[in-house]
C-alpha cells in the first residue's frame, strides 16, 4: 500500500513538473489583462453628465407643473380623479419604499 | 493539510475577486490558466482553439461569479467550464475514444525504437512525458491530468467531466497502465519499477 502511495507520489511530481501544457506568456498576459479589466469595472466611478444640466431640467420641469396646476385648477374641475390619482402615486411610493427595504435587508443579511 | 490551506487560499481569492479587486482576480487567473489550456489543447487538439476556449472559458466563469453557489471547489466548476466550452468549440461531439488494446495495435508510433533513447537528455524529459501523455487517448489523458497535475479526487473529475466515477476510475487505471508502458519505453532509465 505504501509502495503504491509512493508511485502515485512520483507520478504526480514527474506529471507536475513535465506534464501541463503551458500558453505562451504573451498569451497569459494578455488574458490575466482582458479579465482584471473587465471584471473589476465594478470599483471605478459610473461617468455621470454635468449635474447643473439634470437639476436645470428638473427645475423647469416643476415650474412648468406649478403653472399647469395654477391656470387649470385639478380639483375644482374633478375632484374625484384627482384624489384617485394621489392616491395612486402615494401607494406607488409606499410600495417602492417597502421594496427597497427588503433589498436591503437581503443584501446585508447575505454577507 | 496542505490541501486546506490552498482552499482557504482560493477561497480568500474568490471572495476578492467577486468584490472586484484586480489583484484577486489576477491571481486566480495566473493559477488556473495552465491547467485549463491543458484541459482545453486535450480537447480541442491544437493552440489557437485552446487559447480561444480558454478566453471564452475565463470571460464565462468571472461573468458569472456572482452566481457561483460554491457547491464546488472554483477551481472544479472552472474546469468544467472549459471541458464544456471546448466541446462546443469541437461541435459538441463528444471526444472520440480509442480503446487501449485498438490503439495498441493500430499505433506504429507506439513502439520506440531503441535507437531513439539515446536521444534522451536531462532537458528532454518534458518532451517525452508530453509524448506519452500525447499517446493515451484524450480523455483519459484530460482523467490523468486533473488527477495527478490539478490534484483532483475522482469525484470532482466526475463532476467536471460529466462522467460515471467506475468510468473514471477505469481510465485512471488504464491511463496509469499506458503511461507506464510509455515512459518505460521513453525514460528507460529513470522510470523503470515507478509505477
Amino acid at each position: 500500500m505504501k509502495h503504491h502511495k509512493d508511485h502515485e507520489k512520483r507520478l504526480g511530481e514527474i506529471l507536475k513538473a513535465n506534464g501541463l501544457n503551458k500558453p505562451s506568456d504573451d498569451y497569459s498576459n494578455g488574458l490575466r489583462d482582458l479579465i482584471v479589466e473587465t471584471y473589476s469595472k465594478r470599483d471605478r466611478e459610473i461617468p455621470v453628465g454635468n449635474p447643473w444640466i439634470a437639476r436645470g431640467i428638473f427645475g423647469m420641469a416643476v415650474i412648468w407643473c406649478l403653472l399647469f396646476l395654477y391656470f387649470f385648477p385639478p380639483f375644482s374641475i374633478q375632484p374625484v380623479f384627482c384624489i384617485s390619482i394621489l392616491s395612486f402615486i402615494a401607494g406607488l411610493w409606499a410600495l417602492i419604499a417597502l421594496m427597497r427595504k427588503q433589498a436591503d435587508f437581503y443584501i446585508s443579511s447575505n454577507r | 493539510m496542505t490541501l486546506k490551506k490552498e482552499d482557504r487560499q482560493e477561497d480568500h481569492l474568490l471572495e476578492g475577486a467577486i468584490r472586484g479587486d484586480r489583484v484577486c482576480i489576477g491571481l486566480l487567473v495566473n493559477l488556473y490558466k495552465d491547467l485549463a489550456y491543458s484541459v482545453a489543447i486535450k480537447v480541442v487538439s491544437n493552440n489557437e482553439d485552446a487559447e480561444e476556449v480558454v478566453q471564452d472559458a475565463f470571460l464565462k466563469a468571472f461573468s458569472s461569479l456572482g452566481k457561483f453557489k460554491r457547491a464546488s471547489k472554483f477551481s472544479t466548476w472552472l474546469y468544467r467550464i472549459v471541458y464544456n466550452t471546448a466541446l462546443t468549440k469541437i461541435g459538441g461531439r463528444k471526444i472520440r475514444t480509442l480503446d487501449l488494446y485498438e490503439q495498441s495495435e493500430n499505433d506504429p508510433g507506439l513502439v520506440i525504437e531503441t535507437q531513439q533513447f539515446d536521444l534522451l537528455k536531462s532537458n528532454e524529459q518534458k518532451k517525452y512525458v508530453q509524448l506519452a501523455l500525447g499517446k493515451l487517448t484524450k480523455e483519459d489523458s484530460l482523467v490523468i491530468s486533473l488527477h495527478y497535475i490539478g490534484e483532483k479526487s475522482i469525484a470532482e473529475i466526475c463532476e467536471i467531466l460529466d462522467m460515471k466515477k467506475s468510468a473514471v476510475k477505469m481510465r485512471l487505471l488504464r491511463g496509469r497502465r499506458q503511461l507506464q508502458t510509455e515512459l518505460e519505453y521513453l525514460l528507460n532509465t529513470e522510470i523503470t519499477d515507478l509505477l
